[in-house]
């Protein structure tokens, strides 16, 4: 078999060819036709909009119609260049959104807890950024003067590097007022890099940006946002603590490592026995029967992960441990076997079992969560309650219990089936 | 992609007549630059209607399918960001967990983490080439790159997926 015919096939089972599927050209038609008509109706109505816009201009003036135009701007950045201080260094404490609800199973006592990240800066040797639930280390990365770290890092890297220089220079942009959990504050963009026409961001022109949140008050930042600018739902940090240090303070970058972790799964997963489930989990499967809220158990398999850290520079992927996880599967066959994550509505339950944390224990059917998009952002991965409390996670799709030594991540489609169903297990 | 070379702003019937003749090739890349089989056919969908709303604007300086192409992608990765805001700048790492098209576990999820580990030009100009059949020179004029440089790109696509597969077949 030649290499082009060997690649078409593993494509294949990544996305089948589409065969004969009903064409919908009148659909397309149908959907410009709606398009243009919004546009002649925005159209229509903004008219006597910028009138009005425009008298209302030539009566107040043009400092009423840009509040944070000219000096004002200049002073909320003097401002807020103030409220940072200016040590070389910087310690930063946030309050993320990974986290849930804490629920005592006994008395049914309910506590939000959030996850705090602590980022250290300091220019001269880079930044070290550290996520901690309940004592949990759940991230750790650093990464030396010059290296960019990843994801919702790049957003604290900007916020710890870059903050004060584009305050200072003037390069930040003040955005407008907002209020924020009854706190008034004023969104600042911070843009980085050289200016590019072809930036495809919402920052443009732009390579990149980062929104900060300071107080109306006293110009001490409150949020940042961690998701890309413009783009919502907004993920913010909720900034507790911010301190200007002498340099040298604090272990930067440290031994933490660099990449996020990715994983792959062992091609050895495969369906098990009730019997062989729990010799696999030392005798311990967690069982209340073959219904679970009502729903019927469909499914048992094994399932196997590894993971790996893989960047450019590197040849070959580095894996990390195999780790093993007993999946119980309760919906309707045809749900389980069409694999595909289900509708709200649409009734499904997956009991993961492990003998130690695990990444699969956070997967429903195949590797997606069950929970609505974004929602498994708030999910923590290492964390586990004490024994005895369940952690309501995921956006309300998840619990997290620890019985008799065994981790158990509890998924239901619909959040209503997910307390029954751990209350079950538990019992 | 020649035979549908049409003259400065597009006729209609010459967009129904690709969309009529090509739907599978563009719903299966749409399908594997979004992710997800629904979002993918959607944005087929909404991208060809704005290329009916904005057909004036076609130049006619390349070809028309070409400049379909560049629509539907265009469209599929903003479905794709509004879809999943976080998502769209996850690093290739942690995109490689996420589903494409539910299937479960084996096979297909490691087929997704190692085209996940690609650049996001590795991957459309796969996609373009094993999945549309597009050759070099309609890839390129699809993507506004050179078809040098879509050989180069592919190869080194090739070379990747080959590391990658053949690792965790080394590995396990």
């Amino acid at each position: 078999m030649s290499e082009h015919e060997r690649l078409t096939r593993t494509l294949e089972l990544l996305v089948p060819p589409f065969e004969a599927e009903a064409e919908e050209w009148e659909d397309v038609l149908r959907r410009a036709e709606r398009a243009a008509q919004v546009r002649r109706r925005r159209r229509g109505g903004r008219r006597p909009l910028a009138v009005a816009v425009a008298a209302l201009g030539v009566v107040c003036g043009l400092v009423l119609a840009d509040p944070f135009g000219g000096g004002e701007r200049d002073g909320v950045l003097a401002r807020a260049l103030a409220a940072v201080g200016d040590g070389p260094a910087l310690r930063v404490v946030s309050e993320t959104q990974v986290g849930g609800t804490l629920i005592d199973s006994d008395s049914g006592q309910r506590t939000e807890v959030r996850a705090r990240r602590e980022v250290l800066f300091d220019p001269d040797r880079g930044i070290r950024t550290t996520v901690r639930l309940r004592g949990t280390v759940e991230e750790d990365y650093g990464a030396p003067t010059g290296k960019r770290l990843g994801y919702a890092e790049d957003a604290m890297q900007a916020f710890t590097r870059d903050y004060r220089d584009a305050l200072r220079s003037g390069r930040a942009n003040v955005l407008g007022e907002e209020e924020i959990d009854g706190a008034p504050v004023i969104w600042i963009r911070v843009p980085l890099g050289p200016k590019t026409p072809k930036a495809r961001t919402p920052c443009r022109p732009y390579k990149f940006c980062q929104d900060v949140a300071i107080s109306r008050e006293s110009y001490e930042p409150l949020y940042v946002s961690i998701s890309p600018p413009g783009l919502k739902p907004r993920v913010l940090d909720r900034i507790l603590r911010i301190e200007s240090l002498p340099a040298g303070t604090g272990d930067i970058p440290g031994k933490a490592a660099r990449h996020t972790v990715g994983f792959t799964f062992l091609p050895s997963s495969h369906d098990i026995d009730r019997s062989g489930a729990a010799r696999m989990l030392g005798g311990r499967l967690a069982w209340s029967g073959r219904r679970l809220a009502g729903l019927r158990l469909g499914r048992i398999d094994a399932v196997g992960i590894r993971t790996f850290v893989f960047t450019k520079r590197m040849r070959r992927p580095r894996y990390g441990p195999r780790e093993r996880v007993i999946r119980l599967a309760f919906s309707t066959r045809g749900q389980i076997e069409s694999g595909s994550p289900p509708k709200s509505w649409k009734p499904l339950l997956i009991v993961n079992q492990a003998r130690r944390p695990s990444m699969a224990l956070h997967f429903g059917l195949g590797s997606a969560p069950l929970g609505p998009v974004g929602a498994s952002s708030a999910t923590p991965h290492r964390y586990v309650p004490p024994p005895g409390w369940v952690l309501l996670t995921g956006g309300g799709h998840q619990a997290i219990v620890r019985q008799r030594g065994q981790f158990i991540s509890v998924l239901a489609s619909r959040r209503d089936d997910l307390l029954p169903a751990v209350r079950a297990l538990t019992r | 992609m020649s035979a549908h070379q049409e003259g400065p702003a597009a006729s209609l019937e010459a967009i129904e007549r690709i969309y009529r003749s090509r739907l599978p090739e563009f719903r299966r890349v749409a399908t594997a630059l979004g992710g997800d089989r629904e979002l993918g056919c959607d944005a087929v969908q909404e991208g060809f209607a704005l290329a009916i709303r904005s057909r004036a604007k076609f130049r006619g300086d390349g070809s028309l399918e070409a400049w379909l192409w560049r629509i539907v992608i265009n469209t599929t990765r903003s479905q794709r960001r509004s879809a999943e805001p976080a998502a769209a700048e996850l690093p290739a790492q942690q995109a490689a967990a996420r589903s494409l098209n539910g299937q479960t576990h084996g096979d297909a999820d490691r087929v997704r983490a190692a085209i996940a580990l690609l650049s996001e030009r590795q991957r459309l100009v796969l996609f373009l080439h094993y999945y549309a059949d597009l050759d070099y020179a309609a890839i390129g004029e699809a993507l506004g790159i050179a078809s040098g440089t879509v050989g180069a790109t592919l190869s080194s696509a090739r070379a990747a997926m080959r590391r990658l597969l053949e690792e965790e077949m080394v590995h396990e």
